[in-house]
């Protein structure tokens, strides 16, 4: 089980579960896709680092680092192999 | 069948924010649009018509939400329509590359109401991207028709509005199938379990209907570009950089003709004006009040920035300032604003009044206030020809014409960072004493960067600016010209009104690095910002009569010959940015938060730091 925020870019990886402080910013996050069973896959840091992108349900969305150590995620076996 | 009077259907578009809804309900009403509030909140209310075959259809555009549920006011809004909508339908717009995303509002809402068609829009990136959705497999799978859809493509559009049409003429059966659980999930909307019920079925049915011929990893390059620690922040100064180099030089062409214009009609008005044997008082007033301070405000103003709202409207939408939010969390995060903040002060570099307004993406109160409070400090269109002028006039001074104007844009970019850092400054001034409070959770959504329409945006923003400024133009400025003309004409006591006033406000002005006729302009400028130099330049002048408003090269001489160094100049732009917001912000900011604290404090603030910062630059020029 690996922290999000620990994640390296480019590797897929799935949500086990999400720890996040506050119900009103857990729901908020789980609307955008972050829920259990997710796959998500981080992709650039913003140059003040801070927050970084992440591609989830087909979207680009970034989440501050602080709350990404609150999601808890697995790596994804794929048939093509990890990373792109 | 409930009815109200002037339309025969209703139809509600729903989606998520940043799926294309906009062009959707601009396609469908045209220009037959009107915005207001719903009633009792402050989220945007916007509806048309559509005249088709003797019918009638209103089209209503839902505020976008990722969800039902209770949360924001935007989401209250959205699910309590559709709740109450059993005699109207709903199209729900997905964006095709994020549709399992959206697909799970389009499931909450069939659990609520089967009147529905959904919209898959932006098929021709999803094309691009190597995405091929089945339509029939998803139309089966949802109960209810489903179009994909193209804004460059007119054909799916019309396709989309004759399937509306035959939904409402109830010519399509629409039944969600059992799968879709939509009792389980109307009766859990909102929670946790709810969610995880949605995305599983969601899941399921992209499984289905949807294939990637290729991997999905988005192109990121421009991103890694745009963010990188190295090319970031070089390409923000750059962008805006060249926004304000290409209005300076640019605005100097309109400039000329028009003030040719001007000066031309004034001999006809001013023939005109003598045939009907017009008295001496009533004609100055007319010519040298309330004409000259229009033609000014037309020919000097109006360019800049009728230039700089298209260029900027399309940077807006080009997907670039989320990036831009992206990169300055951090500033934002030690700031304790609210990073949307960023998204409401380049809302403010169009107009204050916008940005205010803007300030409704931001989910808590506490947050909001400090983003309205400290939203004047970012120029506004108004502002910038004014700091454009005294830039150029007292920076750009080299022989070439092309230094000189990226002299005043690398000056003009300097004001912004400086009115950025200021705002940043104040809100976190404002988060450690008025308004304490944790900052709220965040997640910010980049969408994929769009080629925006130029054309389109372009004459929308220019002939809805242009229109706009002429309007304030008549309404604002020639009544200040004729204030002004009076308060220059009316003696007491031998003394012109003008002079009490001045000699009033200058020694105060004087402490500022500023004079009396400058806080004056400032004073008379709270109904429109654009005014202030006019004003000033009336002021300054005893007969109101100018030449040649276009060069900057009269109205330099007139300031020098008042007075005015290079240090003048500075406060005046320090001023400038940190003065009052002007009378339409100040209403704005009540009638968004509806209290008198807040609107004091958002005059207050900003007056209260420029006074300081002119005041130090003041002492600090004295004491060399």
């Amino acid at each position: 089980m690996y922290k999000l925020s620990e994640i390296k870019p480019y590797i897929k990886v799935r949500i086990i579960r999400t720890e996040l402080p506050s119900d009103r910013y857990s729901r908020r996050l789980s609307e955008l896709g972050f829920i259990e069973g997710t796959e998500v896959v981080p992709l650039f840091s913003a140059l003040m680092g801070g927050i970084r992108a992440y591609l989830i349900k087909g979207t680009v969305t970034a989440v501050r680092d602080k709350d990404a150590e609150c999601i808890l995620t697995e790596a994804v076996r794929d048939e093509e192999g990890n990373g792109f | 069948m409930k009815k109200e009077t002037g339309f025969d259907y209703e139809v509600a578009l729903a989606g998520c924010p940043n799926v294309g809804k906009s062009t959707i309900f601009n396609y469908l009403t045209g220009m037959n649009q009107h915005t207001g509030n719903w009633s009792g909140k402050t989220v945007e209310h916007a509806y048309g018509y559509h005249r088709n075959d003797g019918k009638v259809y209103k089209i209503v555009d839902l505020p976008g939400t990722y969800s039902l549920s209770t949360g924001s006011a935007e989401e209250e809004i959205a699910y309590s329509y559709i709740k109450n909508s059993t005699d109207k339908y709903i199209v729900i717009v997905t964006d095709a590359l994020s549709v399992e995303r959206s697909l799970s509002l389009a499931v909450q809402i069939l659990s609520v109401t089967p009147r529905a068609v959904l919209c898959v829009n932006m098929m021709d990136e999803a094309k691009k991207a190597g995405m091929f959705i089945d339509r029939e497999k998803l139309s089966a799978q949802l109960g209810i028709p489903v179009v994909l859809c193209s804004s460059r493509s007119p054909s799916t559009l019309s396709e989309l509005r004759d399937t509306i049409f035959s939904l409402c003429r109830g010519g399509i059966n629409t039944d969600p199938p059992y799968s879709l659980k939509g009792k389980e999930i109307r009766e859990s909307l909102g929670t946790e379990e709810c969610i995880k019920t949605v995305d599983e079925i969601c899941r399921r049915i992209c499984a289905f209907c949807i294939e990637y011929k290729s991997s999905r990893v988005p192109d990121t390059k421009l991103d890694k570009i745009l963010t990188s620690k190295i090319t970031g922040i070089p390409i923000m100064l750059a962008m805006y950089g060249i926004l304000f180099w290409i209005t300076a030089a640019a605005a100097n062409y309109p400039s000329e003709w028009l003030s040719s214009l001007f000066l031309f009609c004034k001999k006809y008005i001013s023939g005109f004006l003598i045939l009907v044997h017009t008295p001496s008082a009533l004609y100055s007033l007319i010519i040298d009040g309330v004409y000259t301070t229009l033609s000014w405000v037309v020919a000097v103003m109006l360019p800049p920035m009728a230039i700089f709202f298209p260029l900027f409207s399309i940077m807006e939408d080009s997907g670039y300032l989320p990036r831009v939010a992206f990169n300055l969390d951090r500033a934002f995060c030690k700031a304790c604003a609210h990073p949307k903040q960023s998204l409401t002060m380049a809302m403010g570099m169009g107009c204050n009044a916008c940005g205010v307004m803007g300030c409704r993406i931001i989910d808590t109160q506490r947050e909001r206030n400090i983003a309205i409070v400290t939203n004047n400090f970012i120029p506004c269109n108004g502002r910038l020809p004014a700091l454009i002028a005294i830039s150029s006039i007292f920076f750009a001074v080299t022989k070439s014409r092309t230094a000189n104007s990226l002299i005043t844009a690398a000056v003009m970019v300097g004001v912004l960072v400086f009115a950025a850092v200021i705002s940043l400054l104040m809100s976190k001034l404002l988060a450690v004493t008025v308004y304490k409070g944790e900052p709220s959770g965040f997640a910010l959504e980049l969408p994929p960067y769009r080629k925006p329409d130029f054309f389109k945006v372009i004459l929308r923003s220019f002939i809805d600016k242009v229109l706009k400024v002429l309007l304030r133009a008549v309404c604002v400025a020639a009544p200040a010209g004729a204030v002004i003309w009076c308060l220059t004409h009316f003696t007491v006591s031998d003394t012109r009104l003008l002079d009490y006033l001045v000699e009033f406000l200058n020694p105060f002005g004087l402490i500022l690095g500023l004079d009396g006729v400058i806080l004056l302009a400032f004073i008379l400028g709270f109904p429109a910002n654009e005014t202030v130099i006019p004003v000033m330049l009336m002021s300054y002048k005893s007969s109101a009569v100018m030449l040649d408003y276009s060069s900057y090269t009269e109205l330099g001489a007139i300031l020098t010959t008042n007075g005015w160094t290079a240090v003048t100049a500075l406060c005046f732009m320090i001023f400038c940015v940190c003065h009052w917001p002007c009378s339409t912000a100040c209403l704005t900011v009540y009638r968004e938060t509806k209290s008198i604290k807040t609107t004091l404090l958002a005059v207050l603030l900003p007056t209260a730091a420029g006074i300081i910062l002119c005041l130090a630059v003041n002492l600090f020029h004295s004491a060399f």
